[in-house]
């Protein structure tokens, strides 16, 4: 039975998947119903209900905890979760039409006033009777679908269970495996929709996790901060799901390396250096095998990203061509994120250093203008930094001002007399960031404010 | 017997351009003249069974019959050309035509155009004769007035416009209008502020225009504002003024846009050029106009260009320091500059997500080590191949082909793994050199070919039944099939009644232009009839390589047409020519016994021009005793020419 159940959850899982993907118009989804109801009609020939849970990170059913499973559905369960939902029970009497009623459901805007009052009824009234959302203790229908109480760990939460989902992708393509595209491309989704309506809450992550020294952590971040940037250039969504995907693998070919010469504390020696550098070819050389399922792109970024705009870029090119715009999105996004982060061979620079660095290189590296554009939409202080100001405050950064990126609006927290919000543009020139503080060091009391 | 009406036409085609070339090179009662005239009479006669009258209509580069579009070859063009230069727009066969009627029209037409003007042009020369049989067209004055160029164009403007105007000829005035873009810029601005006649004409046109049709006048209205605008000089009050009143029927809208055009078009529009504007268009009208035009500004999408306008306001506007502009214009200036809308937009471009793929195959090929791993990239070209050749992506080819050419002189192994693209490249270039019309782009490609994956017998299958031959194709023939023209000839032999195909490859030999071409062109010479000859001999005048020995062979032995062809080959080279000259004047010639032969000669080398001849025609001039005479005479009658032009 628990083989059957879980059976029918995977199928229901890529159904919820591929709606949200293609939508229902999509010929891909008719496919998927009849699978996974033919799934779920053959579990419940012998019963009158099925019960599904969630608790904690994983699927539930009856005694069984799926531990396994639940590992490559983490994606699906945390977007579950942030909709409130811990447990669905189907109906003996499940009609085809109510699953497709009930996923599109799933996968809707659940920021309309009615379904956020009552998801329940809602299901009800759109005609599905013999599917029913609860919480878990208790026997009612779930009250809100408003995200979870501690917002911030929902989003770390989906932070991480979209970092499990990169790194399976990932070590699938390194250990030469097939690769497996919907959950890969549904939890890039999840992150994107979570961005489009708290932006900050995720960038903040970003800025959090730079000091996890986790090797996936640096892919997820750029393909984060890709998404943004792309996002803010007025992108459509599906361009900024390929740039998101394609940025995860923009060094496949490092790992690929690093997986062979052990991890080194001190400076890489010359051919070391030489040999991390041609990681890009590499990377696209890995991904050829992967183009049906991948596309083209995130091959073209791997192999683009180092490109230089002065013609000395690296690979030395036989044949060249100007690097596609989500290629110059992602190395901006890398430079910037692999500058902030902490390695075996170098410092974390402070972000003030980081504009610096990445300005007086622009004309070298990038085109110039995707570089201003990048820092009007990032400002040189990234949410979620802890700063000081003058007069020895200590302050958080919480969000962008557009047309001042040096003065953003921030949260002070130190003196606690003087607690509170401020924009430091309206301010005029009175207030204004003195410098950074490194949440590794002197930092760390502060860390668990941000 | 062709017995259908496309046959029919194209028999009929083929004989009037080979007896409009025969009236152009003998007289017309020369038997080669007479033969071509009877082909013609045979060929025409037929037709008007399906087509009575026969109308043959003249376009600057077709021919049109029966609505059917003649234009294919250059075999066409030389006859649209004679036609068209003699300003005949059409010419009208009607049953019954005799052989004399032929005679005489070709006889006119083949005048030199120069002459035919000076007689009044074709209408003229063929009114005074009773031709009942058929009917010439004059070409339309508008047409005229549209070739033509330089000093005499205002003279035609005046009298053909007020003459139309005067007259109420609508169908002249909208032909006028239609056209006034080309028309008008062949006006100079000067002339229209300075010629008082001009200015006149102009300013009763656009009236007849403003009365009649308010939209022609709109339209050309607004093209001669914006030729008006490219004028560089200084004009007085009074010329202005005289200017400005032109435009004074132009609403706001018309007038932003030509400024529009202007500043996202014309390269050359400069400060002078704006500071015109605003004196032209009239105080009044500025707010709205610079409005307009931001509207304008607002609404271009990025694949327009925005870019490059924007680079060329900001140039506009850097000039503009040391010229007057009114305020208003100059702040129209400075805020364009900071326009949004003008800059590039970023976008995600999908098609470049492929090309770039395409491109980083290519270097993914050329690091490869690994057999496997280059298989299955070129099996990734390979998939890609139809959107290459759908996208005529040339360039890609060019450098698939240097790929493979590298990667096996590095290791000739991989020959065996590039076979098959290099195979499909090779037949794909081999079908695409017969193409028409020529892609250009696909010639530093076909320089690359080594050896021919299509095969020998493709060439001849080409050539000779399918009919389409080019230069780059027969030249990529003879160079990959190098001393093997056997069955190339033996297939000429067999086609030498098709006039039509002859031609043409003569016409693609002379472009050729190598030592084999030379040979064939001397084979068809050697192999077919009179008119090929001629041909054959044309081309050999425009070819870097000749063969003495068959051009002297020529000069002693064949008639004077000939010869004159074959002299003008060998007026190339003075040495040549001195030989030649030599061969011809310098023979036996005790008593006058040779003096027929000679005048001959002292004919041909007259017609030609070859002045080159002078000094034996000097020596002739001095000539003793009577039986000298004619000879004296004729030398004489010649230098005294020559030396009077
Ligand atoms: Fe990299
Ligand atoms: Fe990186």
């Amino acid at each position: 039975m628990p083989n059957n159940i879980e059976n029918a959850l995977r199928d229901l899982i890529s159904l919820l998947q591929v709606i949200k993907l293609y939508t229902a118009m999509h010929p891909r989804f008719n496919k998927f119903l009849d699978k996974a109801y033919e799934s779920l009609r053959g579990v419940l020939i012998n019963r009158q209900e099925v019960i599904i849970g969630i608790v904690g990170d994983e699927f539930v059913f009856e005694k069984e905890i799926f531990f396994e499973f639940s590992k490559t559905a983490k994606s699906t369960i945390s977007y579950l979760k942030a909709r409130g939902v811990e447990k669905i029970i189907f109906s003996g009497a499940l009609q085809k039409e109510e699953l497709a009623k009930f996923v599109g459901f799933l996968a809707g805007d659940s920021d309309k006033e009615e379904v956020k009052k009552n998801p329940q009824e809602a299901l009800y009234l759109s005609g599905v009777r013999n599917i029913t959302l609860g919480k878990l203790n208790s026997a009612g229908a779930v009250d809100s679908l408003s995200v979870a109480a501690n917002k911030s760990i929902s989003y770390l939460s989906l932070y991480e269970s979209s970092l499990d989902q990169v790194t399976d992708s990932l070590d699938g393509v390194l250990g030469e495996q097939d690769l497996n595209y919907l959950p890969l491309r549904f939890a890039i989704n999840n992150i994107a929709e979570n961005m489009a309506v708290k932006y900050n809450e995720i960038l903040k992550l970003i800025t959090l996790k730079r000091y996890d020294t986790g090797t996936f952590i640096h892919l997820l971040n750029v393909s984060i901060l890709s998404m943004y940037f792309s996002t803010k250039l007025g992108f459509s969504k599906e361009d900024v799901l390929d740039i998101g995907t394609a940025a995860l693998f923009h060094d496949i070919g490092k790992i690929y390396i690093s997986r062979k010469i052990i991890k080194k504390t001190d400076k890489l020696t010359e051919d070391e250096f030489k040999n991390m550098r041609s990681h890009s070819l590499l990377g696209a050389r890995l991904l050829l095998k992967h183009t049906e399922t991948l596309g083209v792109l995130p091959l073209i970024v791997a192999f683009e990203h180092h490109m230089r705009q002065d013609a000395k870029s690296y690979p030395k090119l036989s044949f060249s061509c100007i690097p596609h715009i989500a290629s110059i999105i992602v190395s901006i996004c890398d430079v910037y994120d692999a500058l902030a982060q902490r390695r075996s061979y170098k410092a974390d620079y402070p972000p003030n250093v980081i504009y610096d660095l990445i300005n007086k290189e622009k004309e070298r590296f990038f085109q110039p203008q995707m570089v201003s554009k990048f820092f009007s939409i990032m400002g040189v202080w990234p949410v979620g930094s802890v700063v000081t100001l003058n007069g020895g405050r200590v302050a958080i950064v919480r969000e962008q001002n557009e047309n001042d990126i040096f003065l953003p609006k921030v949260e002070i927290m130190y003196p606690p007399s003087r607690k509170g919000h401020m924009d430091l543009h309206q301010s005029q020139g009175e207030d204004r960031i003195e410098s950074f503080v490194n949440p590794l060091r002197q930092g760390k009391g502060y860390l668990s404010m941000v | 017997m062709p017995i259908n009406k496309e046959e029919l036409l194209a028999e009929f085609l083929k004989s009037f351009k080979i007896a409009v070339n025969g009236a152009l090179l003998y007289t017309k009662s020369h038997p080669f003249f007479m033969r071509y005239i009877e082909d013609l009479k045979r060929k025409i006669d037929p037709l008007f069974d399906f087509l009575n009258p026969l109308k043959v209509v003249i376009t600057p580069n077709s021919l049109v019959i029966d609505d059917k579009t003649f234009s294919k070859t250059s075999w066409y063009d030389e006859l649209v050309k004679i036609l068209h230069r003699r300003k005949i727009k059409s010419i009208e066969f009607k049953r019954g035509i005799t052989g004399q009627e032929l005679v005489v029209l070709l006889d006119r037409i083949s005048l030199p155009p120069l002459e035919i003007l000076k007689q009044g042009g074709v209408d003229r020369i063929f009114s005074r004769n009773d031709n009942t049989h058929f009917t010439i067209e004059e070409l339309d004055y508008s047409s005229l007035l549209i070739d033509k160029e330089g000093e005499g164009f205002n003279e035609a403007w005046f009298s053909l416009v007020e003459s139309s105007i005067n007259h109420n000829e609508t169908r002249k005035i909208n032909e006028f209008a239609d056209n006034f873009q080309i028309i008008v810029a062949k006006i100079k601005i000067n002339d229209l502020v300075t010629d008082e006649r001009l200015r006149k004409s102009m300013s009763d046109f656009m009236n007849y225009l403003k009365v009649n049709q308010k939209e022609k006048f709109n339209k050309c209205c607004q093209e001669l504002l914006e030729s008006a605008l490219k004028y560089r000089g200084e004009l007085d009050e009074a010329q202005l003024l005289s200017l400005q009143s032109f435009f004074i029927g132009l609403d706001e809208k018309d007038l932003a846009n030509v400024l529009w055009n202007k500043l996202s078009l014309d390269d050359d529009f400069g400060p002078v050029g704006l500071r015109l504007f605003s004196q032209l268009a009239g105080k009044d009208k500025h707010k709205t106009i610079v409005s307009t035009v931001f509207d304008k500004a607002r609404d271009i999408s990025p694949a327009s260009g925005a870019s490059r306008i924007k680079e060329k306001i900001e140039k506009l506007f850097s000039a503009s320091d040391n010229i007057h502009i009114p305020e208003i214009y100059q702040n129209m200036l400075s805020a364009l500059r900071e326009n949004s809308s003008l800059e590039d937009k970023i976008a995600f471009d999908r098609d470049q997500v492929d090309r770039n793929y395409r491109f980083i195959l290519l270097n993914l090929i050329i690091e490869e080590k690994d057999d496997g791993a280059l298989s299955m990239l070129l099996e990734k070209v390979m998939e890609d191949w139809d959107t290459i050749i759908a996208n005529r992506d040339f360039e890609y080819l060019k450098n698939l082909i240097e790929v493979s050419r590298r990667k096996t002189s590095e290791n000739p192994d991989c020959r065996r793994i590039f076979k098959k693209i290099d195979d499909r490249i090779g037949s794909f270039l081999e079908a695409a050199v017969f193409e028409q019309p020529f892609n250009q782009s696909i010639k530093p490609l076909i320089e690359s070919i080594e050896k021919s994956s299509a095969g020998y017998d493709f060439y001849l299958e080409k050539i000779f039944n399918d009919k389409k031959v080019n230069q780059q194709a027969l030249s990529l023939f003879f160079r990959l099939f190098p001393g093997d023209l056997e069955r190339f000839r033996n297939k000429l032999e067999q086609n030498r009644a098709d006039i039509d195909l002859l031609v043409n490859m003569i016409e693609d030999l002379k472009h050729v232009d190598s030592l084999v071409s030379l040979d064939v062109l001397k084979y068809l010479f050697y192999s077919c009839n009179e008119y090929i000859k001629i041909e054959a001999l044309r081309a050999m005048q425009e070819c870097s390589n000749f063969d003495k020995e068959f051009l002297f062979s020529i000069i002693t032995r064949e008639n004077n047409a000939l010869k004159k062809e074959a002299l003008q080959v060998i007026m190339r080279d003075q040495e040549m020519l001195k030989e030649a000259l030599q061969m011809l004047f310098d023979i036996p010639n005790s008593f006058g016994r040779s003096n027929g032969v000679i005048i001959e000669r002292i004919s041909l080398v007259e017609e030609i021009e070859l002045k080159e001849a002078s000094a034996f025609l000097a020596g002739f001039s001095r000539k003793m005793f009577f039986w000298n005479r004619a000879l004296r005479l004729k030398a004489r009658e010649v230098l005294r020419k020559w030396n009077a032009e």
